[in-house]
């Protein structure tokens, strides 16, 4: 037969054990408050109102024949 | 076993029994709040997907070089034209020159002028300049009235300006002096500077005045034209002269 001192050893270690592993619980809390909230991504997005392009006319005058 | 024993005993059991019941509950709380995590469905939700296409004004010369090359003039001729609307066969007249020389990304051939194409997803209002005017440009003659250098602006594709109309009159389809401006302040040719009467794009068949230059993909170029008259006692060597087109929303 187990004495008693020990069986209110073992209980007293247990009682410590919950009481340690409550407070490690409680500390460790997930926090799902963020995920309530809408997600924001900024994405840089290049706008041009505005272009420019280049086109050429050209033409080459070479002397008169005999001139 | 003492009485004061057994006392202690049963309190303990009970301090026991109630925390070992707080410690579930909360620990079944935070599985609650994993599952959240872990994507667990315990119920509907709506989704909705933002998608913002900016504006991309875009425009380029499909057709970006004339080069007549070189050549000189019919012997006894005060001067010699040289024009890109003219029907093949009469593009030079009184000179040797080739007749025009297109090229650009995306036709080549000898009976086009400039093409300037709306290649971005707005319409566009559209200027044109150019570096030169006639006199710089030939840089010099005096025969036959001197020289002369003139554009014309037309549709390429029906409905590229919400219908030939809508392109400046100075210019549409006539020749007028070719003009040199400060940068940005180019003569409009189809649409113009304010806004006023200039609609954005819409998506659908039809296409509106006062658009500007449209960019639908079968009605989105514009053609301009050149005649060039060359005094022939202009200095020789070779003449360019820089074409900016330039597209604002």
């Amino acid at each position: 037969m187990v004495s008693e001192k020990v069986i209110i050893v073992l209980l007293s270690i247990a009682i410590l054990l919950s009481i340690v592993s409550l407070a490690v619980s409680l500390s460790a809390k997930v926090n799902t408050s963020a995920l309530d909230k809408p997600i924001n991504v900024k994405v840089p997005l290049p706008e041009r109102t505005s272009d420019d392009a280049v086109g050429v006319v050209g033409i080459t005058v070479e002397p008169i024949s005999g001139g | 076993m003492e009485r004061s024993s057994e006392t202690i005993l049963v309190v303990l059991v009970i301090i026991a029994l109630v925390l070992t019941a707080i410690n579930a509950f909360v620990a079944l709380r935070q599985v609650a709040d994993i599952a959240r995590v872990t994507g667990f469905i315990t119920q509907d939700f709506a989704g909705r997907v933002n998608l913002t296409i900016p504006t991309q004004a875009e425009i380029r010369f499909n057709v970006s070089i004339i080069d007549w090359e070189n050549g000189t003039f019919a012997t006894g001729a005060l001067s010699s034209n040289l024009s890109t609307s003219a029907p093949i066969g009469s593009k030079v007249v009184q000179g040797t020159w080739t007749e025009t020389k297109a090229s650009g990304a995306r036709k080549d051939g000898i009976d086009t002028g400039l093409l300037i194409a709306n290649i971005g997803n707005v319409n566009l209002s559209l200027q044109l300049n150019s570096n030169k005017e006639a006199l710089a440009y030939i840089v010099g003659g005096g025969n036959d009235g001197g020289p002369k250098f003139r554009w014309n602006v037309t549709e390429q594709e029906p409905g590229s300006c919400g219908g030939a109309v809508n392109i400046n009159a100075s210019v549409r389809g006539i020749y007028s002096d070719v003009k040199f401006e400060s940068a940005g302040n180019g003569i409009y040719i189809c649409g113009n500077a304010s806004g006023t009467g200039f609609k954005l794009f819409k998506p659908g068949p039809t296409i509106e005045a006062n658009d500007g230059l449209t960019n639908y993909a079968r009605a989105n170029t514009l053609r301009i034209d050149f005649f060039i008259q060359v005094p022939s006692d202009a200095p020789v060597g070779g003449k360019t002269a820089t074409i900016t087109a330039t597209g604002n929303e």
